[in-house]
């Protein structure tokens, strides 16, 4: 009996650990790593092709759609009088082919990513329409006094699902962009300013049959065209490989 | 020498530690979750008739819904108390309010999520405890048979033995053979469901889709009718005279063009299809489509909170504002 009760008051402690530590987290938020090596700390691999599934709001996507069609944009009244003044022959004119490919709206765009590590601390995600990049930057850092860009600043996070004594298996991507250009959600010219920010994330699931799907939620603040925050889905399958990467030029059709 | 037993509170500390390593860590995704997002398949009644889009229907789904009368399923009998599937969680208009279903002996262990929210669509218990699903011939209900599973912050949910029914409010079907997979992200106060159909009968690929719900102290969405309510009526006067099926024959539905009308997509092109979903088909239908001329007069400004037609800057029309702004590019 002696033998066994050292065994016994350990197992209990552990327990009484382990209970402290599996707790439900309610909310789901789990431990940035800003200051990290982000691709090591990875809890999720975002790396390579991905082709968009546009099943959603496909006349708006694949088509340019009529003027004076602003369904699911809450526009206000100043964004509708800019989209109802704008003509494309004047943006390509002006040479801005490429306001409707800003990271306000890129994710919504027929496309393929490819995604792959920059640097430990860098993702970047290459889309081949319009032939655009994103960098999207483990690193906190404050207001950019950076000139604004058609991608803007975006800041990552991982959010990982952290268990005691476990590694992070699972988790998604959190993005913010902000100091972005003006530009267009949409190609019938639904403005977005240049006082825009967003958030994203990025959430990556693979089903039984191994496909796997990445979920881009964006959550949209425009305090200049937007009543109240834009939120958008875009999906992506991941492809085996580049065989249809296909780059092409900004086009306001 | 035998050896003496673990003592009571050896073996207590024993399963407690069996327990904790075992219980999957949960995320709360208990309370009532309201759209907001918006997309064109949520406008009244939504989708347009004829707006079959991105689905990736086979030969055989077109031609069901190429034939389908949805707004007519009321004069088949057996159809006029059919509630909505699983898939109208993520198509409907409406919220999901999510419920814990608790161990009666253990209130802290979650053995299964209650999906419900408004009776036209059949509630759906997502089982947490590895429940094996009925066998292939157990009977097909409305919400077909779920299980879920944690990885990480999202619940996995795989759905099973489902009924035929009408994937979307216009008329793409589904058949009792269809599966889905259903992934529930929680981040702080939105809820996004990724929703992927696969249907060996009328699919040609994975049917994949998402939305975005916020949670919402409000109470839950409206309740319609619960489902002992509904009587079906053999015949409702000056509309059916309850015998004849809801379908046209082929080549003669006229609700097919609407989508050329109003949006310059030609009937065959929206009809769907599997490669209508990827990004080179844009190229391909860009030699078909030209941009409707004019402004916009059908289903202009549904958004959040702006539900219809009417767009903000011209209350009840949807004509051009006077005194536009220029395009001085001041944003």
């Amino acid at each position: 009996m002696k033998g066994l009760a050292k065994p016994c008051a350990a197992l209990m402690l552990l327990a009484a650990a382990g209970a402290v530590y599996a707790q439900p987290i309610a909310g789901g938020r789990g431990d940035a790593t800003a200051h990290r090596d982000a691709r090591a700390a990875a809890p999720v691999d975002l790396t390579g092709y991905w082709v968009s599934i546009i099943t959603q709001n496909w006349v708006f996507r694949m088509a340019v759609p009529q003027r004076g069609q602003y369904t699911g944009i809450p526009i206000n009244a100043r964004a509708r009088a800019f989209a109802d003044a704008w003509t494309a022959a004047a943006d390509a004119a002006a040479g801005r082919q490429c306001e409707a490919y800003g990271a306000a709206a890129i994710m919504q765009v027929p496309e393929r990513l490819r995604i792959g590590w920059q640097d430990a601390n860098t993702l970047q995600v290459q889309i081949d329409a319009g032939m655009q990049l994103r960098l999207l930057k483990f690193t906190s850092t404050a207001a950019s006094t950076a000139v604004p860009s058609r991608q803007g600043d975006s800041v990552a996070q991982w959010m990982p699902h952290e268990q005691a004594g476990q590694t992070a298996q699972h988790g998604w991507l959190q993005v913010s962009t902000t100091n972005m250009l003006p530009g267009l959600l949409r190609k019938n010219g639904v403005p977005y300013s240049g006082q825009a920010r967003m958030t994203e994330n990025w959430v990556a699931n693979t089903e039984r049959d191994g496909d796997r799907w990445l979920t881009v939620t964006s959550i949209l603040h425009d305090p200049v065209y937007l009543q109240q925050p834009y939120i958008s889905n875009a999906i992506f399958e991941q492809e085996p490989d580049g065989s249809r990467w296909a780059p092409a030029s900004c086009s306001l059709q | 020498m035998k050896a003496p037993p673990l003592s009571v509170a050896g073996l207590m500390g024993l399963a407690m530690l069996l327990y904790t390593a075992a219980a999957p860590a949960q995320v709360d995704l208990s309370g009532n979750w309201l759209p907001d997002d918006s997309w064109i398949q949520l406008i009244p009644n939504g989708p347009p008739a004829g707006d079959f889009l991105g689905v990736p229907l086979n030969k055989d789904g077109r031609a069901m819904a190429a034939t389908a009368d949805p707004a007519q399923e009321s004069q088949e009998l057996n159809r006029q108390c059919e509630p909505w599937s699983v898939n109208y969680f993520i198509d409907g208009p409406f919220g999901v309010v999510f419920e814990p279903v608790t161990d009666p002996h253990n209130g802290s262990n979650i053995l299964a999520w209650h999906m419900s929210g408004t009776s036209d669509r059949e509630p759906e218990t997502i089982w947490l405890q590895g429940h094996a699903p009925p066998p292939a011939r157990a009977p097909h209900t409305w919400a077909g048979f779920a299980t879920g599973t944690w990885q990480g912050h999202t619940l996995y949910v795989s759905i099973s033995h489902l009924k035929d029914g009408w994937l979307s409010r216009n008329g793409a079907p589904e058949s009792n053979q269809e599966t889905a997979s259903m992934f529930l992200t929680r981040e702080a106060d939105l809820l996004t469901m990724t929703f992927i159909i696969h249907d060996p009968v009328y699919l040609a690929a994975p049917y994949a889709r998402a939305r975005t719900l916020k949670l919402s102290a409000a109470s839950q969405t409206a309740n319609i009718t619960t489902e002992n309510d509904c009587l079906p009526a053999e015949v409702i006067p000056g509309f059916s005279d309850g015998y004849h099926a809801a379908r046209y024959l082929p080549g003669q539905n006229p609700t097919l063009a609407f989508m050329q009308q109003n949006y310059h997509i030609p009937p065959q092109v929206a009809l769907g299809g599997p490669q209508q979903m990827y990004p080179e088909f844009r190229d391909q239908f860009s030699k078909q489509y030209t941009v409707p001329p004019g402004y916009c007069q059908v289903s202009c400004c549904a958004a959040p909170g702006l539900r219809g037609t009417s767009c903000p800057g011209a209350p009840g029309t949807s004509q051009p504002s006077t005194g536009a702004e220029n395009d001085q590019r001041d944003r």
